[in-house]
């Protein structure tokens, strides 16, 4: 089964790809597929990034999680492809024609090998220390929460197949590679600088990616829509550009959060019957491939209400009486304040950046610079990216790097 | 009638998770019972120790038995099960998984004798299933190493050059004269705002320079044939037809950006002009005076053409841009409905828009901005959607902003969606297309800016790479996201009446219709064929099969199913099979 390699670089020391989401997963399948040996290195337990943990995507609404499973196991399977999970760079150095890596994996009390998925560890543990990375990733991966855990050992006594460790070290290795790929994707920005949010001051304002999860199937409500004292939310806002095109935050869009708000207020509205839905945007983003179709077709035929505002105060009630929200709906000119069960706060992503990048390799906005000698950047740390596009550079970036040494 | 195979049965108690709640002493009863299987073994866990390499030894010494495994899912340890006896040197044909716990022991905890009873049912349709597995030997493809870039734009060259330097032959066939395709065309390029011969110069050059890289200017594709490994293709140049075998092919044909005369007046009234004709000033390198006006979104996001041509709005921010830095006191407007310009340096466009003091102006799609003038344009009245007010705006120039439109090629055999480009998998695969081999990348595929064609090139590029590099394929390896596809569909060339069905629904066209000395007669290509089984769902008297899931073997299965249960009791011994008879 093995592939010839496509030169004679057999001997070329293989590429670190940094970050197991839909970015890197793509260009380490395709520099493995070219030949070249490939260490792809995760910081959570599994590969598949944000996607996998997606309750849906657009613009086909098929599930997150399958289309990036077939892709990890393919990683994992193959046999050019380290995988290391629950890993980070530590550390980048230079040398003549490599570079050594320093990876640093943390302790991870539960050995992937041995674990059989059975889930007794958690039902043993009573600080609810022991629990799924994410609800519906499967085969599941089980962490303990170090911050949680007493040490009292009742998870490894249930374990059948002595999976646990409680006392397992950290690792550090030391590789010698030949090119890095970063591909650390994105994470949550802290919406403090902007309160007129309101994040954090209620449970039933959220971020668009715990919204996901609080919503999806798998989730903790089984695909209801709910407030977090459990009545059915009837009125759910989405506010855009909460986080981004906003100097006191940052200045870029984010890209992918009107089409991912058009997708979630349509299940929102599949879901709760007759009840409302708003999206406060700015300018509705639909340029990719098949979105203008999917706003007109999918998302407006839901019965989805569109507002062009940006609220400028968002606040909960007393007396649990659901979050207002104050906005001036610049088509119509007409100020407003109204009473919302939900609101999710949609935009707010800044590239994840690793510690081992040199703020010499960044660019504006703290995003890793394209073409640094010896290293590549593609999906969102190199600039706000949807799946599809992310997958499309991890390919091309993985090209150049292959060519990069060949010539 | 065939013989069929020996199955072992292997059940795994799972430490418990299985073997607390199903009865295995029952199943193990059962299956000792069964002459189609010859032993029946259960272990604590199978995925843990040395079991499965001695299980591996055993079937390695006995060649013609198969293995059929009653465990956790194959989305748990099943599949990796199979995997490790694969690398044992077991063919993963002779072993099925047959899930027991997630689907039967976990969801009935709490009825042990349901759990025992379905599994027993799961079990014996496994057994039925893999006695009827037919496993048709691989095909290998003799891959033509030579990659067909069909456009010379910043796509297919960009495609073009990376193949290059990997060292594959490459075939460059461009329809006009000149390499280059949309940079000949561009004053500067988006968002680097590097000027566009600067761009296409060291690109030409590469390609020019590159020994493995093959240039046909002003030449056609006039047909395209074969499969992945074996495309061939037809070009009609200047010197005649010539044929070429190549392995992939990058469609890499890009679109057209085409504006209809009437539209806003274009093409009736002086000083309406294009974003091309635009664009061709600023190359041409003229003073370029007079208030501007610029009209987004023509003809696009309507419902008729329900898609945003993604390269408009940054075309005139920049162009906007470049119009104020030339004569700061030139009035420019923009009349956007929402302008296009996601992530982080198109954001920084408009915002270098807005401080260099192009105005912006929201109109309503409802409500269009009319031209004003009688023999040539002296402005613009539109209504401000944000102001509600009527506003006349004064201008030398309208500049409608030209949105692409797809190409027609139709010596692509590729289905295209309803715009008319071309259609692509999803999600990671975007570059590739229901025909393996066959990439598509740039604006063929759907509007995109220079850079970003240029990134789907090199990704294209990837993907023929992994096919030609080598000499000989497997037609199982083509499907790119799963390690082999399920089955390669068949047909009976005994009880085919030539219907046409198959070749009507087949997603990959891989089916066809042939006359034979008898009739026409569906054909399927072992290569084109993704084993998606639509041929054997719509075929009227189950000529075209799945060897995998054959009809016999799955109206056995569905028996098999219910075998245990037909005087309602569960768990009975294994009786009234129709599988065998």
């Amino acid at each position: 089964m093995m592939e010839q390699p496509a030169q004679s670089d057999a001997i070329a020391d293989p590429v670190l790809v940094v970050g197991g989401g839909v970015a890197g997963i793509s260009a380490a399948l395709d520099l493995a597929r070219a030949g070249r040996s490939v260490h792809l290195v995760e910081r959570a337990g599994e590969l598949g990034g944000r996607t996998a943990h997606l309750d849906k995507l657009y613009p086909t609404d098929h599930c997150g999680f399958c289309p990036v499973w077939s892709e990890a196991r393919l990683c994992r399977r193959h046999p050019r492809i380290s995988v290391h999970t629950w890993t980070t760079v530590s550390e980048l150095m230079p040398g003549e024609g490599f570079q050594t890596a320093v990876l640093h994996t943390s302790p991870n009390a539960i050995d992937p090998e041995r674990c059989i998925c059975c889930g007794r560890c958690a039902a043993a543990c009573e600080e609810n220390a022991v629990a799924l990375t994410a609800p519906h990733v499967y085969p599941p991966v089980f962490r303990i929460d170090a911050a949680r855990c007493t040490g009292c050992g009742r998870c490894s006594e249930a374990c059948p197949t002595g999976a646990v460790d409680l006392h397992r070290p950290a690792e550090a290795q030391r590789l010698r590679i030949g090119g890095v790929i970063w591909a650390t994707g994105f994470e949550a920005a802290d919406l403090a600088p902007a309160p007129e949010f309101g994040a954090g001051s209620h449970p039933d304002i959220m971020d668009a990616l715990a919204f996901e999860t609080w919503i999806a199937e798998a989730g903790p409500n089984q695909g209801a829509i709910r407030c977090h004292d459990g009545r059915p939310a009837t009125r759910v806002a989405f506010i855009q550009c909460a986080g981004a095109r906003d100097r006191r935050l940052q200045s870029h869009c984010s890209a992918v959060c009107c089409m991912h708000a058009l997708k979630q207020a349509r299940w929102v509205r599949r879901r709760q019957g007759d009840g409302r839905c708003v999206i406060f945007y700015t300018d509705l983003r639909t340029e990719g491939h098949g979105y203008e179709t999917y706003f007109r077709q999918a998302a407006l035929a839901e019965g989805i209400e569109m507002v062009r505002a940006r609220p400028g105060l968002v606040y909960p009630l007393p007396g649990g009486d659901g979050i207002a929200v104050k906005y001036e709906n610049t088509l119509t000119r007409t100020p407003a304040m109204e009473r919302f069960d939900l609101v999710v706060l949609n935009g707010g992503l800044r590239p994840a950046v690793p510690e081992a990048v040199e703020a010499s390799c960044l660019a504006a906005g703290g995003f890793v610079a394209e073409d640094v000698p010896g290293a590549r950047s593609c999906g969102f740390c190199k600039a706000p990216a949807d799946v599809e596009t992310a997958a499309v550079q991890g390919s091309a970036a993985a090209m150049e790097t292959l060519t990069e040494v060949v010539r | 009638m065939t013989a069929f195979p020996v199955v072992n049965c292997i059940l795994c108690r799972c430490h418990g998770e299985i073997g607390d709640i199903v009865s295995f002493n029952r199943l193990q009863r059962q299956l000792a019972g069964d002459d189609r299987v010859a032993s029946v073994e259960s272990c604590d866990a199978l995925c843990l120790g040395d079991i499965l390499a001695n299980l591996a030894r055993r079937m390695q010494a006995d060649n013609g038995t198969r293995l059929l495994i009653a465990g956790c899912s194959p989305l748990a340890r099943g599949e990796d099960l199979i995997d490790r006896l694969e690398a044992y040197g077991v063919d993963p044909a002779r072993v099925m998984v047959t899930d027991i716990r997630e689907g039967c022991a976990w969801i009935h905890a709490a009825q042990s004798e349901a759990a025992t009873a379905k599994a027993a049912d799961l079990i014996r349709m496994g057994i039925t299933a893999l006695r009827y597995r037919e496993a048709p030997p691989d095909i290998d493809i003799a891959v033509c190493q030579r990659v067909l870039v069909m456009g010379g734009g910043p796509a297919g060259l960009a495609a073009a050059a990376a193949l290059g330097r990997a060292g594959v032959a490459v075939t460059l066939v461009e329809a006009t004269g000149r390499l280059g395709g949309m940079l000949n065309y561009l004053g500067r390029v988006t968002p680097s705002n590097q000027g566009a011969d600067a761009m296409r110069e060291p690109l030409v050059e590469a390609i020019q320079n590159d020994p493995h890289i093959q240039v046909h200017l002003g030449t056609r594709v006039a047909a395209l044939s074969g499969s992945a490994g074996n495309f061939e293709a037809r070009l009609s140049g200047k010197n005649g037809e010539t044929h070429l075998t190549a392995g992939a092919v990058i469609v890499a044909t890009g679109a057209k950006p085409r504006l209809s005369r009437g539209i806003y007046r274009y093409g009736e009234l002086p000083g309406v002009i294009s974003g091309m004709e635009m664009e061709k000033a600023f190359r041409d390198g003229g003073p370029i005076g007079g208030d501007t006006v610029f009209i987004q979104c023509v003809n696009v996001r309507n419902q008729e053409r329900s898609y945003c041509s993604a390269v408009c709005c940054p075309a005139a921010l920049k162009n906007a841009i470049r119009l104020k830095e030339g004569d700061p006191g030139m009035a420019v407007t923009i009349l956007h409905r929402d302008i296009m310009s996601p992530g982080r340096q198109l954001e920084a466009l408009y915002r270098r828009a807005t401080a260099a003091g192009v105005l912006f102006i929201r109109f309503d799609p409802q409500e269009p901005p009319r031209i004003e003038g009688r023999d040539k344009v002296t402005g613009v009245t539109v209504a401000d959607a944000l102001s509600g007010r009527e506003r006349s705006i004064a201008a030398q120039r309208v500049v409608l902003s030209t949105p692409l439109e797809p190409r027609e090629n139709r010596a692509i055999p590729l289905p295209a969606e309803r715009h008319g480009f071309y259609r692509v998998q999803p999600f990671l695969h975007t570059v590739e297309t229901s025909a393996p081999g066959l990439f598509v990348c740039g604006a063929a595929r759907w509007p995109v800016m220079v850079e970003g064609a240029m990134t789907q090139g090199r990704a294209a590029a990837a993907k023929a790479l992994h096919l030609v590099s080598r000499p000989v394929c497997r037609a199982s390896e083509l499907i790119s996201f799963q390690k082999a596809r399920a089955a390669c569909a068949q047909v009976l060339p005994e009880t085919c009446t030539g219907c046409g069905n198959c070749v009507a629904v087949c997603p990959f066209t891989a089916c066809r219709l042939e006359q034979t000395p008898t009739g026409w007669r569906a054909m399927v290509d072992p290569v084109r064929c993704m084993g998606c089984g639509s041929c054997a769902a719509v075929c009227p008297n189950q000529s075209a099969v799945l060897p995998e899931n054959g009809f016999r073997a799955m109206v056995r299965i569905v028996a098999d199913a219910f075998a245990g249960r037909q005087d309602g009791r569960p768990c009975r011994t294994i009786q009234g099979r129709v599988a065998d008879q």
